[in-house]
């Protein structure tokens, strides 16, 4: 009981700038148990806040969100193991409330394949969060997921998902994701840029 | 068999020559010291300031000459900047972006001035490294103009086609050091010093590019700036 008024009150702080009125917490995530399948399992340190790690009915349009762990279910950590569908898009978020009311809220798709074991890892500090999700089928040997394709969140009320859009997601999930490693978007150096060669015309 | 004065004096003399040489083999293979090193290589390592659309300083970074005007940075050392210079004793050129591989953080700077008279390094082949390989860095970390450190190569970072990916070096490098040389012992380029590993807890964990790399930067640049390019004329004629 105390359980899920304590994730009432952090849905209701995450939401709280939203007109639409919060209404009963997103259910719990019911795993598939035929078909295709792949395992995930959710991880983090002790996060000084409360975090709720979602999955989604709806991949693309992120409506739907159903809660497969909680920091309340273990003592400030997440912790979690369910079966996902595979070979289909797995949207993800991880929504966690630092200390200070400071929300961080990210929100991921990858397409994970058959029989495959998935870690989708947590990090949290008091200014921000990360999640990283490798593929640790072979556990000595992880892998970072390369499908795994980050989503623009938008916050709105728990009412109204959707929290990301669903521009081209399956294009990007089809698209081997190359790494970069200057992190940065040609945008960033755009006045820096050279005259526009014949090919792209 | 007796051997007389002038033979004994004769073996004396080859066992000199060959110790002289021995010295000379084992020094060579050594490389060069410190102080050569930096004085053949520092004319070819320049500080790149940038500056912000408003023509106010934004950050500073490090560049390679490679060619007759035209030098090697990374490019986050270029990022938000609305123009750059190359900085060295008091002397500085505009610099113009030629090429852009943001996917291996490779950048080619152009100076057209003539003035700007810089010799371009010599290129190893980053392919032959070996760990344990002393290595030095040269760059400009925190606008420190000209800073020289010593290390060794760490560990060379390959994918699963054994290409190499990065070079980890204990040749220490800093904010600012981005985009300068990893120089082998010969005054060879090798790399360009590009990350550092600033986790807690992590120690000297410095990492490179491979030089290799330079050889499809025009290939993969053009490919990487036609879809920019593609990409942005359709944004522009969708919101026509």
């Amino acid at each position: 009981m105390h359980h899920k008024l304590l994730i009432s009150l952090f849905v209701a702080l995450l939401v709280s700038s939203c007109a639409a009125p919060v209404q009963t917490p997103p259910a719990a995530y019911v795993a598939p148990n035929s078909g295709a399948l792949a395992r995930l399992q959710v991880r983090s340190l002790k996060l000084a806040g409360p975090a709720i790690f979602y999955s989604f009915d709806d991949p693309r349009t992120c409506s739907g969100g159903r809660i497969i762990t909680d920091t309340w279910a273990s003592q400030g950590v997440l912790k979690g193991s369910t079966a996902v569908r595979a070979d289909e898009p797995v949207t993800v978020w991880l929504s966690y409330l630092a200390p200070g009311e400071r929300s961080c809220n990210i929100v991921r798709t990858f397409k994970p394949h058959t029989d495959k074991n998935y870690l989708a890892y947590a990090l949290a500090t008091e200014t921000g969060c990360s999640l990283s999700i490798q593929d640790i089928t072979d556990p000595s040997n992880p892998r970072n997921e390369q499908t795994f394709v980050p989503r623009t969140y938008v916050p709105t009320s728990v009412a109204q998902r959707p929290h990301c859009v669903a521009a081209d997601i399956d294009a990007q999930l089809a698209k081997p994701r190359k790494p970069n490693l200057s992190g940065m978007k040609m945008e960033e150096l755009a006045p820096l840029l050279p005259a526009n060669s014949e090919n792209a015309k | 068999m007796n051997r007389g004065p002038g033979v004994r004096a004769m073996v004396l003399s080859r066992y000199v020559v060959l110790s002289l040489l021995a010295t000379f083999v084992a020094s060579a293979a050594q490389g060069m010291e410190p102080e050569k090193l930096f004085k053949l290589v520092s004319p070819s390592v320049w500080l790149v300031r940038t500056f912000d659309r408003d023509g106010l300083p934004l950050s500073s970074g490090s560049a390679v000459v490679i060619r007759p005007h035209a030098l090697i940075t990374n490019c986050h050392v270029l990022g938000e900047a609305g123009s750059f210079s190359l900085v060295k004793d008091k002397v500085s050129f505009k610099g113009k972006l030629e090429q852009v591989d943001l996917e291996r953080d490779l950048c080619l700077i152009a100076v057209t001035d003539e003035h700007f008279k810089a010799p371009a390094v010599t290129v190893a082949d980053s392919d032959q490294l070996t760990v344990g390989q002393r290595v030095m860095a040269l760059g400009n970390p925190r606008a420190l103009e000209m800073t020289l450190s010593d290390g060794l190569i760490s560990r060379l970072q390959k994918n699963d086609d054994e290409q190499l990916e990065a070079i980890q070096t204990s040749a220490p490098f800093s904010p600012g050091s981005s985009g300068g040389g990893l120089f082998d012992m010969e005054g060879r380029l090798v790399g360009i010093t590009q990350r550092i590993d600033v986790l807690a807890g992590s120690q000297n964990l410095n990492f490179a590019l491979p030089i290799n790399w330079l050889m499809n930067l025009t290939e993969r640049s053009k490919v990487q700036l036609d879809e920019y390019y593609r990409a942005n004329a359709k944004t522009m004629s969708i919101s026509k």
